[in-house]
């Protein structure tokens, strides 16, 4: 917790391209659905929202600004913990909680993984898509959302290696 | 096994409701389950999450085929493709008796093959339906005819909202709870709801006018439960759940037609000085309504027979249900008022 | 197995693996996989059969959480944190704290009180406390030790002015707080309009007693402003002005949502920036960029935290012990101090967002059966969680402003710099529990 960065554990490696690619994803995402909010509140107001079934394009693109970054915020360690409790764990220590909390987090979006996967199946079946005039299938952003916890996974992995050998960060 | 008395162990049906647990649709649900229990002999009982919970209006009908929930609210809007012929519940038709209207529509998603068939393919099966009531205009002017409607921001959602953008409106999509303030600053100048509604969100407070175009309902809602937990239950369990859910739509219609009669005059009265005033359409324009319902009706008939779903069949085998319960309700009047 | 027997196992799994250090968002996320599982494979009184189990389990994974994420209403938090970093990208905060530092210059602390008062500026665009503290930590912090101000006061009352950010709204507190508790967003913001308002003076106040009191920590600058320049100042002040008037039309007049708000007004502020050449391109890219990482972080621990609540409320355990906790007969006033005093120490240690969503599916409950109002309820827990912003041994704010104060400031310094402030937020903070009006009050006014 906080914006100290941890001294035991080792600084953030290289970012693989699909991280960074992530992130730019996610802010150009975020500027689109800004704009599509934008214009429809103001062209609603002169005459009529020129963009159709802007909710569910504004759905679609906040799951790229949620779950582009999050491989990213994952490498830099930068998700909240509690860790008045740990404070005088020494480095050792301190990287073995890192790997359980990495044991964890690999678990926990294993779960998300193979739920996402078997919706992005169904929808992929069923050919469900949202009510609205464009008709949008559902499959294409659950598929997305799926890519990205698997990216998160294995950037859980690589950290779990380090952390383990407590070598140098590399994707 | 064997010839020592057993117990029969008491079933839990764990309801997933996407709504608050107060308000007269809760209170019809607690009447369902109420039932369930008394007729069942203790052998049923109901334990609710509301308020989405445990699954979202959304996520209802996969949490049901999966079995996360036994039973639970369904709304078919959530579920274009795989509840394709049940969204025929909430199309355009000419069927603006509360009564008459979720009889025949629960009669059709009861016994239609069809509609069975879709059910099966979604792992769930059909208990009973809600309805809404008849769909009407809240409006901040007097809107009176056909051609008043023409370039009127109007808020509206599913296939009325198609029909009324066919018709010249200019609709707007945002949610219930946002209407009040968006009618307020002339962000909207109508809004399609219903009376319970309207006096629930208090809109009357901010416009006076409603027309009362009595177009059809939205009945694209129901109980639904897994189909393993269906069918799972004892013989006798499951004719009390058949037995009351059955019973559940006169109930429903029954409170319905009481609330919107009953908020419809509140408002036309006045609440706190504020008050209603209500419009009609002339016939013809009635007509001309009717006749663009028909057009959105078609669409769906055309896309659900693209989808291999023979909807023309299941629309006209809904339109003979719907002939045959008005006619009931001419001849004996309403199952209640017997 | 039991499924209240069940909840409590899974719950003390969490604890135990929160107090091993594991994020937040994984304990709950892991804690409620595991917890359903079980439910689901395991029916009282029978075998687990797990391979049933998981049928319902990633169901209610995947559809919980893709509702979550696939959401319109919730864009607004990523536009609101967008917003402050952009504000700060374009120089718009900037600009904020020159304007008022010129019309404070005369008052005992001036300098202070232009900062706290661009706190609660800026915190009136702003969606974060963190973010308000950091943008005006790196413009005031400096100016104030720069004129001789000590480090106590310069980074006391920047750190307590930052906490506004969350009590004014727009606030991201009050946006989670609306998702766990299925209250109006809008509701929730009015309602902290007056309780920030006053935390605003009351810190205003602190500054001019305690220059009274002291005039060391606040020598008067030598500076005089000429009427001339305070008009001049005025001038600066319109690009937040234009973005209070998106953010007020928005959501206080209706002329369309908080979410269309969030939007016109990030919008807005680029096309301030961009318009003044304030707002270069790497400016926005590291706006973007800051705000979607923390929007992803916000999110992963809320999606955890949602995917518990499912977990917790499919138990039933949270009515039992309401039930249990009636029967003991408590009194409700009793209750809500205990309730108090809980956040005052859990928020000596947590994050805010961590404490709201660990916290809320039991309190929410409890609160509710005692009949509380939850918009006042929700004013009431955002002000604590602002105090725990600035509590020892963790306040992030205090942080923050570490972060962006020399070296030779120490962490004590600015934890005492800020303790008159925390005697005033407890003073306030009776206010809003006695007087529950103080934040009920508009929310009526408005319906
Ligand atoms: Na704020
Ligand atoms: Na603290």
């Amino acid at each position: 917790m906080g914006p100290l960065s941890d001294p035991g554990l080792g600084t953030p490696g290289r970012h693989t391209l699909l991280e960074r690619g992530g992130v730019t994803a996610a802010g150009l995402a975020l500027v689109t659905l800004c704009l599509i909010v934008t214009l429809n509140v103001i062209s609603r107001a002169l005459w009529r929202a020129v963009v159709p079934d802007d909710i569910l394009l504004v759905s679609e693109l906040m799951l790229i600004v949620i779950l582009g970054p999050i491989a990213l915020v994952t490498a830099e360690r930068e998700h909240i913990e509690v860790t008045v409790f740990t404070e005088r764990v020494g480095q050792g220590g301190r990287r073995l909680l890192a790997c359980l909390g990495h044991l964890a987090g690999i678990a926990f979006f294993g779960f998300l993984l193979a739920a996402f996967w078997k919706l992005t199946l169904k929808s992929w079946q069923t050919g469900e898509f949202y009510d609205g005039l464009l008709a949008i299938p559902q499959w294409p952003g659950q598929a997305l959302a799926t890519a990205a916890f698997a990216g998160i996974i294995l950037r859980l992995a690589f950290l779990l290696r380090t952390d383990l050998t407590g070598g140098r960060e590399r994707p | 096994p064997g010839l020592a008395p057993r117990a029969e162990a008491a079933t839990v049906i764990r309801y997933a409701d996407y709504g608050p647990n107060r308000g007269s649709r809760a209170e019809a649900l607690q009447w369902w389950a109420d039932q369930l229990k008394q007729r069942s002999g203790g052998d049923l009982s109901v334990e609710f999450h509301w308020g989405g919970a445990l699954l979202s209006g959304k996520a209802t009908l996969n949490g049901l085929s999966t079995g996360v929930a036994d039973a639970g609210t369904v709304i078919g809007f959530f579920t274009p493709s795989e509840l394709r012929g049940y969204n025929l519940g909430d199309l355009p038709v000419d069927n603006s008796d509360e009564w008459v209207g979720l009889r025949a529509f629960y009669d059709l998603s009861k016994h239609n093959a069809a509609m069975k068939k879709e059910f099966d393919k979604a792992n769930v099966a059909y208990l009973s339906n809600f309805t809404t009531g008849p769909i009407q205009l809240i409006c901040t002017k007097a809107v009176k005819s056909v051609a008043d409607l023409s370039g009127l921001k109007i808020r509206a959602s599913g296939p009325y909202g198609k029909a009324l953008a066919a018709l010249g409106a200019d609709v707007q999509r945002m949610s219930q709870a946002d209407v009040y303030p968006a009618l307020d600053s002339g962000v909207i100048t109508c809004n399609q709801n219903y009376f319970y509604a309207m006096k629930a969100y208090k809109q009357y407070e901010v416009a006076s006018y409603v027309t009362e175009l009595d177009w059809g309902q939205n009945m694209s809602f129901g109980i639904f439960m897994n189909k393993d937990s269906y069918a799972a239950l004892s013989e006798k369990d499951r004719k009390v759940v058949d037995a009351v859910s059955s019973d559940f739509v006169d109930h429903m219609a029954q409170v319905m037609i009481d609330e919107l009669a009953a908020d419809r005059a509140a408002m036309v009265k006045g609440i706190d000085g504020k008050a209603i005033t209500i419009e009609k359409f002339s016939e013809a324009d009635r007509a001309k309504v009717v006749a663009d319902g028909k057009t959105q009706v078609d669409g769906w008939v055309k896309a659900a027979s693209d989808a291999g779903l023979d909807g023309a069949a299941l629309l006209a085998d809904y339109e003979a249900k719907i002939k045959a319960y008005a006619a009931e309700k001419a001849a004996k009047g309403y199952p209640w008022a017997r | 197995m039991d499924p209240q027997l069940l909840a409590l196992l899974v719950l003390g799994g969490a604890s135990l693996l929160l107090v091993l250090r594991v994020p937040i968002a994984y304990c709950l996320g892991l804690a409620a996989c595991l917890g359903l599982l079980l439910f689901f494979s395991w029916r009282p009184g029978g075998d687990p059969d797990f391979a049933r189990g998981l049928v319902p389990t990633l169901s209610i994974l995947g559809s919980t959480t893709f509702g979550f994420v696939h959401n319109f209403e919730l864009s607004m938090i990523p536009l609101f944190i967008g917003l402050g970093h952009v504000a700060y990208q374009a120089r718009i905060t900037t600009d904020l704290f020159d304007a008022l530092q010129v019309w404070t210059a005369r008052l005992p602390g001036g300098l202070a009180i232009a900062s706290v008062l661009g706190c609660g500026g800026f915190s009136a665009i702003t969606g974060s406390s963190v973010a308000c503290a950091s943008a005006m930590g790196r413009i005031a912090v400096p100016e104030m030790l720069r004129h001789g101000y000590k480090p106590t006061l310069a980074t006391g009352s920047v750190a307590a002015g930052g906490t506004l950010g969350s009590l004014i709204p727009p606030s991201l507190l009050f946006v989670i707080y609306a998702i766990f508790t299925d209250q109006s967003v809008k509701n929730l913001f009015l309602a902290g309009i007056l309780p920030g308002a006053l935390s605003l003076a009351g810190y205003v106040a602190t500054i001019v007693v305690w220059a009274k009191l002291q005039p060391s920590v606040a020598p008067r600058p030598a500076l005089a402003f000429t009427a001339a320049e305070r008009r001049a100042a005025l001038g600066k002040l319109w690009p937040v002005g234009l973005l209070l008037l998106v953010i007020v039309g928005g959501i206080y007049l209706g002329v369309f949502t908080p979410t269309e708000a969030a939007a016109v007004s990030l919008s807005v502020a680029i096309l301030i920036g961009l318009a003044r050449r304030h707002l270069t391109w790497t400016g926005m890219a590291e706006a973007l960029s800051v705000t979607v990482r923390q929007t992803a972080m916000i999110f992963v621990i809320a999606m955890g935290a949602k995917l518990f609540v499912s977990f917790i409320s499919l138990t039933r355990v949270t009515p039992a012990a309401l039930e249990w906790l009636q029967g003991t007969g408590a009194d409700p006033a009793l209750v809500v101090l205990g309730i108090v005093v809980f956040y005052v120490v859990i928020g000596m240690f947590l994050d805010s967002i961590g404490i709201l969503v660990l916290t809320l599916p039991f309190m929410v409950p409890l609160v509710e059966g005692y009949g509380f109002d939850l918009v006042w309820f929700g004013v009431v827990v955002v002000k604590l969680l602002e105090i725990g912003l600035i509590t020892p041994p963790i306040g992030l704010n205090v942080f923050v402003i570490k972060a962006c104060t020399p070296d030779n400031v120490g962490l004590e310094q600015i934890f005492r710099g800020v303790a008159l402030f925390l005697l005033l937020d407890l003073v306030v903070l009776a206010a809003i529990l006695l007087i529950p009006g103080l934040s009920l009050w508009i929310p009526a006014m408005a319906l």
